[in-house]
């Protein structure tokens, strides 16, 4: 209450910190995609062209800021519960998501890469409906955790909705992608756990959510594969061990300092996906390890900011935003931690990219948003806390805040 | 308002975000851990996949004769080499491909299947440059040209078996190359960079800290000259084939200072083809094979009785008219003559004469001398396989030793051990170090080590007997004995014919009408210049095989063309009167 006497209202410095650390990784990403993306027989100004690799990622890059300053102007009670239920922005979006899913596989629209049904082309826009469908599932599980709040007081909210639709969207993703599947899932259950559901209703949909997986895993036995190849990458360097041995070849060959950026070796035609999913491995071999900790670093500092916007608001008693900043943090937060853990084969290799680094514009853009909303949620605290303190308001209840939706 | 819920978000919410934060840090922790413990064993796999060498051949060093000219050197030819995993379908590779470089179309794809799994196949070595443009102009994926270090023998035969040859890994395998392998080889460098990852691997830049540049090999000069040595092998290719001889040797000696200007033998062989004839042909007979010398040796224990004071020139010594026991040996002369002096006995070649000087000295005696020219140990010429010969110990002597080992019989030696013997007595007594190499260079030219003074190992005459045996006994062999037919008429020659019985190989006794017929001779007598000897070796008997028939003309030619070429002054023959000189217009 203090700091936020000394801040003025508007001003929001956790979530410019967490605009300039989103803006640091970006930074990060077109640094490196101008790396990765150098050919040999290539020249300066064929490597810079407007329509090349580098330009499109800083271009995405300054497009992500856009959205991150315009997000964090958005408050985002506009996402909350309302009362109608073909007004709930969460359920449009949950059915947008769900179509656009389902659209990968429609000839035309959908589009293949590398085997896989995950993207969405429209004209010259691919778009990965995967991204959305992070970003819906935690607004979504928000505004359902946040609604459940005043209906009985001190019960815990209901499972089955929130299941179902985690459930979903866990299905229609991991059936191309496994890895998002599973980060949609940890960051699901995570909402759940923070959002106060009864750990006993909670527990009763781990068997469906164990059989889900099981059935995701054995649809495709390349993921069965590279299960038991994680368990020893030596056995096969070439074959099915090939991402992990090249992935820690290139850590390892940068060693403590790096060999300088754009010096990296590996990148040209011995690491698979070294713009995208193994851009920290990139990073490791041109940075070395003071590098790569730099980066790690910046996402622990994300998470923390994260966490203290969750923590001022859950301070002004605000839930939806509370849950809205936790859940996008956690999205960021696990999918960099899984992507890191692949890279450095502490995970078996699932195709997720590093969040706001690695090259690609739908990820950027989302999680742009995702960073805009905590940023939003922040700044409306904050407005909301000046408020209080400024007004010295006697009325216990924050009228613009709480919720006075009555039960539907 | 629902605190609980708020509170689970506070604990929970917290909890699971600073688990993340302490997550991150473990993955701090395994990018330590792999930098610290796995950081070696990564590396070198790094090294093994991203950094590729090719090999820069260096040039093997040149044999020269003692003038510069080239025996032996290295040239870089054009070689098909193939990938056979970059090419798309291999029929059709080997379709194209087989009519250019003149091979069969099944082979070529016997050749490819094979390799099918390597980067690297060679389809046919040094083609012509014709050819490899042809290869070139088709550009398959997959096949290209690309020069090889060839080694090349510009002077063919006659050097042949003195040379020698390297094999197809580019070691030395025989002769010269064989024996300063070390020295002529080169040690290959090689270029190291960094490759990229796709199949056709392109380099992406050099590693300069890991490459090294190749080192060419030195050249070694011999002291053959090869105008000598073609003489000589002419001479010998001559005399082995008019007289259907198995093989014929000769080699020409500086007395002076030891250095072997020719060494030759027939049939020899081109080392650029060696793998095409037979091994036998393939030593240097003069150096590896050790015969029993026959006549041939008389000279060197004549020489060692005069030296011991046992016999007087001026001696008559009855030869019993060509047949005579000693002691149950029966020993026969070819032209029976009765009573001779000493230079008698050496000009008609006498046995029993030589018997009797032989019972004169002793075995002890005649064991020294033969020891002291250097039979029966290696002459230090310093090439490989050299034969010792064969001079048994003098405790194994018998009666009989007495007289066959001054006609050349119980022993064995080589024809090099015969010249330099014979160098002995032609240089006033003093046995020298055959050399067959003149020096070594480093591979820009420059002199490492030579050898141009004489190295004498021994004085084994005194002069003053030297001197007779030259210019008196084996003169007079030339003008009247075996060697007329070695005789010249602008230098005075010296020399010895021999003709010996040819041992069986693995048990005691001769064979039936198998000869070897051998001369040695120098010229001219006043001051030797050259000493040779030929070996002939089994010629046909009908043909002839007496030394002087089949063996003298040889040397006489010989040393006619090579002290023309050296361009010795004639030395005036000693029996023509001196007031001829008279008859010449004054200058």
């Amino acid at each position: 209450m203090i700091q936020s006497r000394k801040t003025p209202p508007g001003t929001t410095p956790h979530a410019t910190v967490l605009v300039v650390i989103a803006a640091a990784l970006m930074t990060v990403g077109v640094v490196m995609r101008a790396s990765t993306a150098a050919e040999l027989d290539q020249s300066l100004t064929g490597h810079f062209a407007w329509n090349g690799p580098v330009m499109r990622q800083l271009c995405f890059a300054i497009a992500g800021v856009c959205v991150m300053l315009i997000f964090s102007r958005i408050d985002p009670v506009l996402f909350r519960w309302r009362g109608i239920f073909l007004f709930q922005p969460a359920f449009w979006m949950l059915l947008v998501a769900i179509g656009l899913l389902v659209c990968v596989w429609v000839p035309g629209i959908g589009h293949e890469s590398h085997g896989r049904h995950r993207w969405i082309h429209l004209g010259p826009v691919g778009f990965q409906p995967s991204e959305l469908a992070k970003l819906t599932l935690v607004v979504g599980l928000a505004a359902f955790l946040a609604r459940t709040r005043k209906r009985h007081a001190n019960e815990p909210p209901d499972m089955l909705v929130p299941a179902i639709a985690i459930g979903l969207l866990c299905v229609l993703v991991g059936i191309e992608d496994f890895g998002t599947a599973a980060l949609l899932a940890l960051v699901g259950a995570g909402m759940l756990v923070a959002g106060g559901c009864s750990f006993k209703a909670m527990f009763a949909w781990v068997i469906p959510a164990v059989g889900a997986f099981v059935y995701l895993l054995l649809e495709h036995p390349y993921r069965v594969k590279r299960l038991l190849t994680f368990l020893n990458i030596w056995k096969d360097p070439k074959g099915d061990g090939y991402h992990a041995v090249q992935s820690l070849a290139a850590i390892a060959s940068g060693g403590w300092a790096g060999r300088g950026l754009g010096a990296g070796i590996s990148r040209f035609d011995y690491l698979p996906e070294s713009a995208a999913d193994f851009v920290f491995a990139v990073i490791c071999e041109e940075a070395g390890f003071f590098g790569a900790t730099v980066v790690i670093g910046l996402y622990i500092a994300f998470v923390y900011f994260g966490l203290r916007v969750v923590r001022s608001a859950v301070r002004n008693n605000d839930l939806f935003r509370g849950l809205i900043a936790f859940g996008m943090t956690t999205v960021i937060g696990f999918q960099a931690l899984i992507n890191i853990a692949v890279v450095t084969v502490v995970a078996p290799t699932k195709g997720i990219a590093l969040p706001l680094v690695s090259a690609g514009g739908t990820g950027l853009l989302s999680f742009s948003v995702a960073v805009g909303l905590i940023a939003a949620v922040d700044r409306s605290t904050r407005r909301a806390q000046s408020r209080t303190v400024v007004e010295e308001v006697e009325e216990d209840e924050r009228v613009p805040v709480v919720n006075v939706e009555p039960v539907t | 308002m629902d605190v609980d819920q708020s509170r689970r978000l506070r604990i929970f919410g917290g909890a699971i975000l600073v688990a993340m934060c302490f997550a991150f840090v473990g993955l701090i922790g395994r990018l330590v851990y792999l930098h610290t413990f796995d950081s070696r064993k990564l590396t070198r796999y790094v090294r093994s996949q991203q950094i590729g060498y090719t090999i820069l051949p260096g040039r093997r060093g040149c044999v020269v004769d003692r003038h510069g000219r080239m025996l032996a050197g290295t040239q870089n030819k054009p070689s098909v080499m193939a990938d056979p995993s970059m090419m798309g379908d291999i029929g059709t590779v080997a379709e194209r491909l087989a009519p250019v470089v003149g091979l069969d179309e099944g082979v070529l794809l016997g050749v490819f299947r094979k390799n099918q799994h390597r980067r690297f196949c060679r389809v046919r070595r040094f083609v012509e440059p014709v050819e490899a443009d042809a290869v070139r102009a088709l550009s398959i994926a997959g096949v290209f040209v690309r020069d090889e270090p060839q080694r090349i023998y510009p002077s063919g035969q006659p050097v042949g078996p003195v040379v020698g040859f390297v094999g197809f890994e580019g070691r030395g395998l025989e002769g010269i190359e064989k024996q300063f392998d070390g020295h002529l080889g080169a040690k290959d460098g090689k270029s190291a960079a960094v490759y990229d990852g796709r199949r056709s691997r392109r380099p992406i830049w050099l590693r300069d800290d890991l490459s090294c540049p190749p080192k060419d090999g030195g050249h070694v000069m011999l002291t053959i000259d090869l105008v000598v040595q073609s003489i000589v092998y002419e001479e010998v290719r001559d005399a082995a084939e008019s007289f259907g001889a198995r093989y014929a040797v000769g080699i020409v000696m500086d007395p002076n200072n030891g250095d072997v200007l020719a060494m030759a033998q027939f049939p020899s062989y081109e080392s650029s083809f060696f793998a095409e004839v037979n091994p036998g042909v393939r030593r240097n007979l003069a150096i590896t094979d050790a015969i029993e010398p026959g006549s041939t040796f008389k000279p060197f224990v004549a020489s060692g009785a005069l030296a011991g004071g046992v016999i007087d020139p001026g001696e008559m010594i009855d030869c019993r008219n060509g047949v005579h026991y000693f002691g149950g040996q029966r020993i026969r002369d070819t032209k029976p003559k009765g009573a001779l002096d000493f230079v008698g006995i050496l000009t008609y070649s006498s046995n029993i004469g030589m018997g009797f000087v032989g019972e004169r000295m002793g075995n002890e005696m005649i064991h020294d001398i033969v020891r002291s020219f250097g039979f029966g140990r290696r002459t230090g010429v310093g090439f490989a396989g050299e034969s010792p010969g064969l001079v048994r110990s003098l405790d194994t002597w018998t009666s009989y030793s007495t007289h066959s080992v001054p006609i050349g019989q119980e022993l064995a030696v080589t024809p090099l051990q015969l010249v330099t013997g014979f160098a002995a007595i032609a240089n006033g007594g003093t046995l020298l170090r055959p050399r067959l190499v003149r020096g070594r260079m480093d591979s820009s030219g420059d002199a490492v080590e030579m050898w141009t003074d004489p190295e004498p190992v021994r004085r084994v005459l005194p002069e003053a007997v030297a001197r007779f045996m030259r210019e008196r006994a084996l003169v007079q062999v030339v003008k009247e004995g075996g060697g007329r037919r070695s005789a010249l008429d602008d230098w005075q020659v010296f020399g010895k014919t021999g003709t010996a019985e040819v041992a069986y190989d693995d048990r005691a006794g001769y064979e039936p009408d198998a000869y070897m017929g051998a001369y040695l001779g120098g010229a001219p007598a006043s001051d030797p210049a050259l000493v040779a000897v030929v070996m002939v070796y089994r010629p046909v008997k009908k043909l002839g095989y007496y030394g002087s028939k089949v063996a003298a003309p040889a040397v006489g030619q010989i040393l006619k063309r090579s002290l023309s070429y050296l361009q010795i002054p004639a030395d005036v023959p000693a029996d023509v009167p001196a007031g001829d000189e008279s008859e010449w217009p004054a200058a």
